[in-house]
């Protein structure tokens, strides 16, 4: 009689097996398809890895971060620079730039992540802003007029190569990293903490702490995508990275596919971009408009994203032939 | 096992006028307070007296404008909540505040998360646990907001005892649940402190709930502390008859 509202989560072979086959698809992909759908899958995984990286502060810790596009601007310029002035290689210059969002959020963290709903939401989107003034004044990054990257070497091909494959690298990363937080001590910490704050803080857990590690490790994440996305397109402007609709869209992205479930970022990031490149490109004009009628109808009838309808189709076939009693 | 009831001896926890309160206005005056080890004490007072204020300082939740707060003749005014979680001090939250999200069983578990101890011995606290609240083990896969008000008071009890605590306080126990669930819980309680000579500072706003289990009683009136004594010494007083018990 219990079957019904027995919860407990367990990790079906079968949903492992279409995840290991999907990976397979997506990494032999490159062998059928070129040209303009490489590109479309390449900021395909930029986006994923990003949604995945916002679902840590926002799925699981349930922390707003309305501007967390601003380590994907900081990690973008700091490649920019330290490739351009510095004449580093592109893989030291990447690290360094996670590694530098990573610091920045942790700093920021302590007194940011104090503030609790709308409060943060509010601070996480000043912070933006400002560092957007800050790299349009500072003459190092080339201020408003832009900064250009050095070229991938190689022909165009390659280079497709290996934007295609590093981004496909880092949202599995992305994705392996949630997993492991999600099933430690880090995981349990941030869901206590989502669903009561001040028993979490009496059971011992440092509360604050916490949020900066899950904040820390989001940015690292889009420090990374922003530095590949930077080395991608070879050209920096602070409006176009620091664009606050870059935030809304991995936010939307994360709403869509399920907060606080490891595959539902990934979900919602591959739905909402292929619907776009498909449908809205055929109409730029009215394409916020859209984002906009997206965002309404998920918070009106999908509360828990494409996962959560997933699982509610899953548990409908399940107790379909059963009498519908019960509930 | 007698334990010695000599002032100041050996104290588990003592509180010396201490003062606070939320920004400016001061919830709680010259409180002092003192717990031994294994006993049931309770604190009494109607609505806004300033309890859970108390239970907020006890857990490091609350800093202190003034006075002293000790563990067993330490002081650790100024601690953190984890810091005072170490040192064995166990909060059980006014209103169950289970974590919604997750089963029973992991909600459980969440109770050991600041314990060092090996899986195996967490293991046996949980057994204890299920056997001390046979209903909550029956249901220890369903998530722990499907479960009634007197069962996730269990699980909120449970959670507490999971982290070993020297000291368990318990914020309105009774709040919203049935008489007969209440009397199942305080007879858990008992079992509990028999077992492990837990401390139990219990907060209460149903004076006969508290003194059925606690052996002494603080009252707490407007952020003071107005009357302690003996269990039977309060039963048995005239005015406080009338304001709490009405008879």
């Amino acid at each position: 009689m219990d079957k019904t509202v027995t919860a407990a989560r367990k990790r079906s072979p079968a949903g492992l097996i279409i995840l290991v086959l999907a990976a397979i698809i997506l990494a032999l992909l490159p062998l059928v398809i070129q040209g303009y759908w490489i590109r479309v899958i390449t900021s395909l995984f930029m986006y994923a890895a990003m949604a995945e990286a916002l679902n840590l502060v926002v799925g699981y810790a349930g922390y707003a971060a309305f501007g967390n596009g601003v380590f994907f601007g900081i990690g973008a310029y700091m490649t920019a620079i330290l490739m351009t002035h510095y004449k580093w290689g592109f893989f030291p210059a990447s690290a360094i730039s996670g590694l530098t969002a990573m610091l920045i959020a942790f700093i920021l963290g302590w007194p940011v992540l104090r503030l609790r709903g709308h409060y943060f939401a509010i601070a996480t989107i000043g912070i933006n802003m400002a560092v957007m003034e800050i790299v349009t004044y500072v003459g190092i990054t080339g201020g408003g007029k832009g900064i250009s990257l050095p070229l991938y070497p190689g022909d165009i091909v390659k280079q497709g190569m290996f934007f295609y494959y590093s981004m496909f690298i880092l949202m599995l990363v992305s994705i392996a990293i949630t997993a492991w937080i999600v099933h430690g001590r880090l995981g349990y910490g941030l869901r206590a903490i989502k669903t009561q704050p001040d028993a979490a803080e009496v059971m011992g857990i440092d509360t604050t702490l916490y949020k900066v590690y899950a904040w820390s490790i989001s940015a690292l994440i889009t420090g990374i995508a922003g530095s590949l996305n930077a080395y991608w397109l070879t050209f920096l402007e602070p409006i176009y990275v620091f664009d606050i609709m870059i935030s809304v869209e991995v936010f939307v992205m994360v709403l869509l596919g399920g907060p606080g479930t490891i595959l539902g970022p990934i979900l919602g990031a591959f739905f909402l971009k292929l619907l776009s490149e498909l449908v809205w490109s055929q109409f730029t004009l009215i394409h916020m408009g859209v984002l906009g009628l997206i965002i309404v109808v998920i918070s009106l009838f999908l509360p828990a994203g494409l996962m959560g309808l997933l699982r509610q189709a899953g548990r409908w076939r399940r107790t379909a032939p059963q009498s519908l009693g019960n509930r | 096992m007698g334990t010695s009831k000599v002032q100041g001896a050996d104290a588990l926890i003592t509180l010396e006028n201490v003062a606070t309160g939320y920004g400016i206005a001061q919830a709680l005056w010259d409180v002092s307070l003192e717990l031994h080890h294994g006993e049931i004490v309770a604190l009494i007072g109607s609505n806004g007296a300033g309890k859970t204020t108390m239970l907020r300082v006890l857990s490091g939740v609350l800093p202190l404008w003034s006075g002293e707060f000790k563990i067993q003749g330490q002081s650790v005014k100024g601690c953190t909540t984890p810091d005072l979680v170490d040192r064995g001090i166990c909060h059980v939250p006014e209103g169950r505040q289970l974590f919604f999200g997750m089963s029973v069983e992991e909600n459980l578990r969440m109770g050991a998360f600041a314990l060092q101890k090996s899986s195996a011995e967490i293991n046996k606290n949980l057994a204890w646990v299920y056997e001390l609240f046979p209903e909550v083990a029956r249901r220890r896969n369903q998530l722990a907001g499907t479960l009634s008000g007197g069962e996730q008071q269990m699980v909120a009890i449970g959670r507490g005892l999971m982290g070993e605590p020297a000291i368990l306080l318990i914020d309105e126990l009774s709040l919203g649940l049935a008489p007969v669930i209440v009397d199942r819980i305080l007879e858990a309680l008992q079992v509990i402190h028999r077992q492990r000579q837990l401390t139990i500072f219990m907060v209460e706003q149903d004076v006969e709930v508290a003194l059925s289990i606690a052996s002494r009683a603080y009252i707490l009136e407007n952020g003071r502390i107005v009357r302690e004594g003996r269990n039977e010494q309060l039963m048995n007083d005239t005015a406080i008859r009338e304001a709490y018990l009405g008879l």
